[in-house]
């Protein structure tokens, strides 16, 4: 079996983000990234189904050198081998350039089940696990939180509202979109740390997979026009005084609104 | 901020990335309660031990990984980063058990401690300071008679950290009252050994997530196979194995400043008073300066020391001087910390005042401030 997992490199939880003076993106340096934290859960994912059975687990990102760390904290986990798509033009594609440029890399590898993060932490867009499905003509599901795979096809757990479970069989190849929490991420091992420097990690350009002229900037649909912290609401009332004061008038407050 | 890392290889940078996960979701969460309840979490030697963090600095033919001294020094800072006390019980079993057994024991006292040791599945002490004999290791009392096929050891311990949770002990002891320090020599002791007990627990200031006990041995007997390294020798022989050990006290002491610099940022940000936050006044703002300056200068004396270790050049300065400056740094940055959070800081639930106890026993340990100056002194030729 083979397993594609899609990763996305987003800036770090504990990160300070300013949004950039021409307020297209966040300010990007000298802050922290990391592994998108629904990716690391799709990472895990695969590497159970490959302690499970023989799978090579083929990670793939598309972004700047820095991008080069995310995959080798994924080598060091006990990813087989990594796809860096190294291109400026597909850094600056919308959700479906991205979907086209690794659906080019599915062509390629032909995985058995590919494993994407739900969402991704920054952009927030959920989009490109469905595009990339289509696109590579495979089956879905979205919201997963557990995986279980037979010769042919794969069986997962959906979470659903209101804590309700669903089960759904898919056949394989398909998509999977894993949820956080669905399982516990393990930690690089000191020997996969160590190992990782002696896994191979190709570098492509979206030209090299065939799709140089269906993305980038000029081939995007969706364009971010700007980024921006909303203004302070005025709304909120500030109670101000002596403790006592506030505590008088916010009690007012509340039997006005009669939720008392 | 990015930091500026630039000596740093891949693998050290994903080392650190990979511990500074490992401590956030492991040992930070616990930190606090470890150190109320004064209780050493065991079941981390386990974990730590399948990821092959504690084999980091043994060689790879013993199950070790053979990293570097700044491999060391990197994890170290990440450990004691979650909790001092944590790290603490780590070192000993580590750095200094397990590394005078791979270092002088036999083989086949090696072949029966070691795999378990590097796996975590049983835990070591050092046990080297007696009521008598702290900086000055030359009145150790506890003896080692020969006796047919026997040592029997006879005396007491005090100050023994990892002794209530101890499957092993490394027991320094002399063999050769008359000799003082060359008439020292290293013995294992199994924690079952009839003759041999812990004692009762010992309560501390700082570092209360490590457990620490006295220890008594009464006619002690263990086989002779048990003596490790030379006899008479043992001793001096680690000692000159302890340059890791002002390493790593230097790493803990950053490890621990790093943390209150940390929280100390995230409180002058958020804390308001006079209708502005602390962090705009202008005499907070250059207590935190001074406070980010020193820890990056003592972390640069630190990896200057590993560096040199790791080069095979002479190292022995650079590491007094590292151990020095970043124990006595980390003391004035938790203080300062502490100061900066006022009241909130110096509550229980505030991880700050624990910083603040736990850092001042690496100024003492490990050889004492006085110490270290006295050797600089030395090697500048005085
Ligand atoms: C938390 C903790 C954990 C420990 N864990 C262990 C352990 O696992 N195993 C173990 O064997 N021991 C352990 N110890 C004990 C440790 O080895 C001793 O604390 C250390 O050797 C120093 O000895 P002392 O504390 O008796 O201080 P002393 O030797 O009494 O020194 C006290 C002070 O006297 C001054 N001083 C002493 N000698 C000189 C000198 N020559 N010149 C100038 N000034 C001097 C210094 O100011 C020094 O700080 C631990 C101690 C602590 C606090």
């Amino acid at each position: 079996m083979k397993v594609m997992v899609c990763l996305k490199q987003v800036p770090h939880q504990d990160a300070r983000l300013d949004v950039a003076a021409d307020g297209s993106w966040i300010q990007e340096d000298n802050i922290k990234f990391e592994i998108n934290s629904y990716d690391t859960y799709a990472l895990e994912e695969a590497l159970r189904a490959k302690d499970a059975g023989e799978a090579e687990v083929v990670v793939v990102s598309i972004g700047p050198d820095r991008v080069t760390q995310a995959l080798r904290t994924a080598l060091g986990m006990g990813a087989d081998r990594a796809v860096h798509v190294k291109d400026p033009e597909a850094d600056a594609s919308d959700s479906l350039g991205k979907a086209k440029i690794l659906a080019a890399i599915a062509k390629q590898e032909e995985p058995d089940v590919i494993y994407c993060g739900l969402m991704a932490d920054d952009g927030n867009f959920s989009a490109i696990p469905p595009m990339l499905a289509e696109l590579a003509g495979m089956p879905s599901a979205t919201g997963v939180i557990s995986s279980e795979a037979s010769d042919t096809s794969i069986t997962v757990r959906r979470e659903l509202e209101g804590g309700c479970r669903e089960v759904v069989e898919l056949p394989r190849p398909c998509l999977l979109a894993i949820q956080t929490g669905a399982n516990q991420v393990r930690y690089a091992s000191l020997k996969g740390i160590m190992q990782a420097k002696k896994k191979p990690v190709d570098v492509k350009t979206a030209a090299d997979l065939g799709v140089g002229e269906q993305v980038g900037a000029g081939a995007a649909k969706v364009k971010i026009n700007k980024i921006y912290i909303p203004p302070k609401s005025d709304q909120a009332e500030l109670l101000e005084g002596s403790t006592d004061e506030i505590v008088t008038q916010l009690v007012g407050k509340i039997r006005e609104l009669g939720v008392l | 901020m990015a930091d500026v890392d630039f000596y740093l290889s891949d693998e050290q940078r994903e080392l650190q990335r990979a511990l500074r996960e490992f401590t956030a979701k492991e040992i930070a969460p616990i930190a606090s309660q470890c150190d109320a309840e004064e209780r050493y979490p065991v079941e981390l030697f386990p974990r730590l031990g399948a990821l092959g963090y504690l084999g980091l600095t043994f060689p790879e033919e013993i199950g070790g990984s053979g990293g570097s001294s700044l491999d060391y020094a990197i994890a170290c800072e990440e450990f004691a980063y979650g909790s001092a006390g944590i790290a603490l019980g780590i070192y000993v079993h580590v750095a200094l058990a397990c590394s005078a057994l791979a270092a002088f024991g036999s083989e086949d006292l090696k072949r029966r401690w070691l795999p378990s040791a590097l796996c975590g599945e049983s835990i070591g002490a050092w046990a080297f300071a007696e009521a008598g004999a702290g900086s000055d290791a030359s009145a150790i009392a506890t003896r080692a008679v020969a006796d047919g096929n026997d040592w029997v050891l006879n005396g007491s311990k005090l100050y023994i950290t990892n002794a209530p949770i101890a499957d092993f002990l490394v027991v320094v002891a002399s063999t050769a009252p008359e000799q003082r320090l060359k008439g020292l020599s290293l013995f294992l002791v199994e924690h079952d050994r009839p003759g041999f007990r812990v004692a009762g627990s010992l309560s501390k200031l700082g570092v209360r997530a490590s457990e620490m006990a006295e220890l008594v041995f009464d006619d002690c007997r263990i086989p002779r196979e048990n003596l490790i390294g030379r006899e008479n020798r043992g001793f001096l022989d680690a000692l000159r194995t302890l340059a890791l050990g002002r390493i790593a006290s230097a790493a803990f002491a950053i490890g621990v400043a790093r943390a209150a610099l940390e929280a100390t940022l995230v409180h002058a940000r958020e804390r308001v008073q006079f209708g502005q936050p602390i962090g705009s006044l202008q005499a907070v703002r250059f207590g935190i300066a001074d406070m980010a300056m020193q820890l990056e200068a003592a972390r640069l004396l630190c990896h200057r020391a590993a560096v040199a270790a790791d080069r095979g050049l002479p190292h022995g300065r650079e590491a007094n001087m590292a151990k020095l400056y970043a124990t006595e740094a980390c003391t004035r940055i938790t203080e300062r910390a502490l100061h900066y959070h006022g009241a909130t800081g110096f509550m229980s639930e505030s991880p700050i005042q624990r910083f603040y106890r736990d850092c001042k026993v690496f100024e003492f340990g490990e050889g004492s401030s006085e110490l270290q100056r006295e050797m600089i002194a030395r090697e500048l030729g005085l």
